[in-house]
């Protein structure tokens, strides 16, 4: 309990900049939309024309045009994904390694407690400062859907699909960010890796999406969770979510069992 | 001399690391191009879409081509060379304090000026150098494709493009970890600002009603569209240079006032 604790309040200032200036990003990205929105009449006419494969070059979809509300808001998670990851891919990193890179792993590992319970205590710290932050965008997420709607429907049941999807989404980061930082030697630069991690995904997934590459698709979580299918069919990407659930699963087992062996470097 | 060698051998591992993936990324990309290239269908199918190009605002090069299809895929080459440079920036002052070893570097008989100067040369070095790489790999990626000189220019071009954009980010990080009290904070800072300002400039991309933001987006300032019309428009080289300049000049001027953590 006493970890548990002490990293909630490590990381308390990083819970409060992300999920303000993740929720700031998407008002931004939302409050276009009404001005954006005007024209879209026209736009319908001129996608329902091209061949979906064409469109999906430009990362569009006749099924859900971005000139609607639903498909502006997929269309911005799309980029928000990116910093999503990141922060995830970040406390995935640090949470486990922290100890060394401050050398304060001597302190901690001395005490009269087990490494597995320490694994434990991290990882409900850090999956509790994942659901603070959800929680505030996903409220931001529905404030900002209402307020912008400029009189569009809000598909409620895709929106919660949707978000419940990002959980997993940020579950996969988080994994595989803790399982790479007890493989590795030493995590010297936490945002080094988290940003190779996120922007590398992401270029793989947009890569594939602009070239329509299966296997590009299949390699990248952001395809798998890609914001558009939720809206469409109201159901997640099942096809696709299993790969992430697999690698998510492998990635804790892998990542605790390593942490109880590991040769931590002490002073 | 001593210190730039040592930082030159300190940041190698990293550059090889990037270089490497970098080239990979590209020469996939390289490869879907040959099902565009020359392809009478696309460039039919390109003519007949240009009311949906109109439509979204965008000016899109003749995909068929090697010049059009780069152009494309370009922000591949600003996003990542833009994120090296911001991580080496901050990297690369706040390393000492996060290792402990300013003690050992800030006794010895050289001036703070001087360690970062011989900083800074090693960060344009390698900045300069990753940009060559990357348009390198381009060029021997397409030159199984019949390359005219314009392409060559527009790589030249591209290559400027993509070393201002670098410039600016790289700055921006070296003074934040000198300005900042917290040595850790300077590269989270630094990299919120680029993935802010990649998503007002992909915002950009898709409503033209942002467009007024381009001034606050280092990505809106050299893009490759530009790049392939030879145009470097003054009020972005103003920009770049005012941004550039006074990011160095807080860097050195904060820098000798530091309190360092020890």
């Amino acid at each position: 309990m006493n970890i548990f604790v002490f990293e909630l309040k490590q990381l308390k200032f990083s819970i409060l900049i992300w999920s303000l200036s993740l929720s700031l990003g998407l008002v931004f990205f939302m409050a276009f939309f009404p001005v954006f929105g005007s024209d879209s009449m026209a736009m319908e006419d001129l996608l329902s024309q091209y061949p979906e494969e064409f469109l999906a070059f430009f990362g569009m979809n006749s099924q859900l045009p971005f000139t609607e509300l639903m498909g502006y808001f997929a269309l911005s998670f799309t980029f928000l994904m990116i910093p999503i990851s990141v922060q995830t891919a970040n406390y995935g990193f640090h949470i486990l390694s922290v100890e060394e890179r401050e050398l304060t792993a001597d302190f901690l590992l001395s005490k009269p407690i087990s490494r597995a319970s320490i694994y434990k205590a991290k990882l409900a710290a850090v999956i509790t400062t994942i659901l603070i932050t959800d929680m505030v965008l996903f409220g931001m997420s529905f404030a900002s859907l209402y307020l912008f709607s400029n009189g569009a429907n809000v598909n409620v049941t895709g929106t919660w699909v949707f978000l419940a999807s990002i959980i997993l989404f940020q579950l996969f980061f988080l994994s595989v960010g803790m399982m790479i930082s007890v493989y590795v030697k030493k995590v010297s630069s936490v945002l080094a890796y988290s940003m190779s991690l996120g922007f590398g995904f992401y270029i793989v997934s947009s890569l594939g999406m602009m070239i329509s590459s299966d296997v590009l698709k299949i390699l990248s979580p952001f395809s798998h969770f890609d914001p558009t299918y939720p809206f469409i069919h109201e159901s997640m990407n099942v096809s696709r979510i299993w790969i992430s659930i697999v690698v998510i699963v492998l990635s804790f087992v892998t990542s605790y069992v390593l942490y109880l062996r590991r040769n931590v470097k002490s002073l | 001399m001593n210190i730039i060698k040592r930082e030159l051998k300190a940041n190698l591992k990293s550059f090889i690391i990037w270089a490497l993936a970098l080239s990979v990324i590209f020469l996939t990309a390289s490869t879907e191009f040959e099902a565009y290239y020359g392809n009478e269908e696309i460039m039919e199918a390109m003519r007949t879409f240009e009311q949906l190009f109109l439509a979204l605002g965008v000016s899109i090069e003749d995909m068929t081509t090697p010049k059009g299809f780069l152009v494309l895929v370009s922000i591949y080459i600003y996003l990542p060379l833009s994120i090296y440079a911001g991580l080496l920036g901050s990297g690369i002052i706040s390393k000492e304090e996060k290792d402990k070893t300013a003690e050992f570097l800030f006794t010895m008989p050289t001036s703070r000026t001087r360690v970062i100067t011989a900083k800074l040369i090693v960060s344009i070095f390698y900045i300069v150098l990753l940009d060559l790489v990357a348009v390198g790999i381009n060029i021997l990626a397409y030159s199984r494709f019949d390359l005219t000189s314009d392409f060559y220019q527009f790589t030249l071009y591209l290559w400027l493009g993509v070393l201002l954009t670098e410039l600016i980010f790289l700055s921006i990080g070296m003074l934040l970890s000198s300005v900042l009290y917290q040595y850790k904070l300077s590269g989270s800072i630094t990299i919120g600002l680029l993935i802010s300002t990649f998503m007002v400039s992909m915002l950009i991309g898709f409503v033209d009603e942002a467009e007024f933001l381009q001034y606050i987006t280092p990505f809106q300032f050299f893009p490759a569209e530009k790049m392939a019309t030879n145009t470097f428009e003054l009020i972005y080289l103003l920009l770049t240079f005012i941004l550039v300049v006074s990011s160095i000049y807080g860097l050195y001027y904060f820098y000798k006032k530091r309190d360092l953590t020890i």
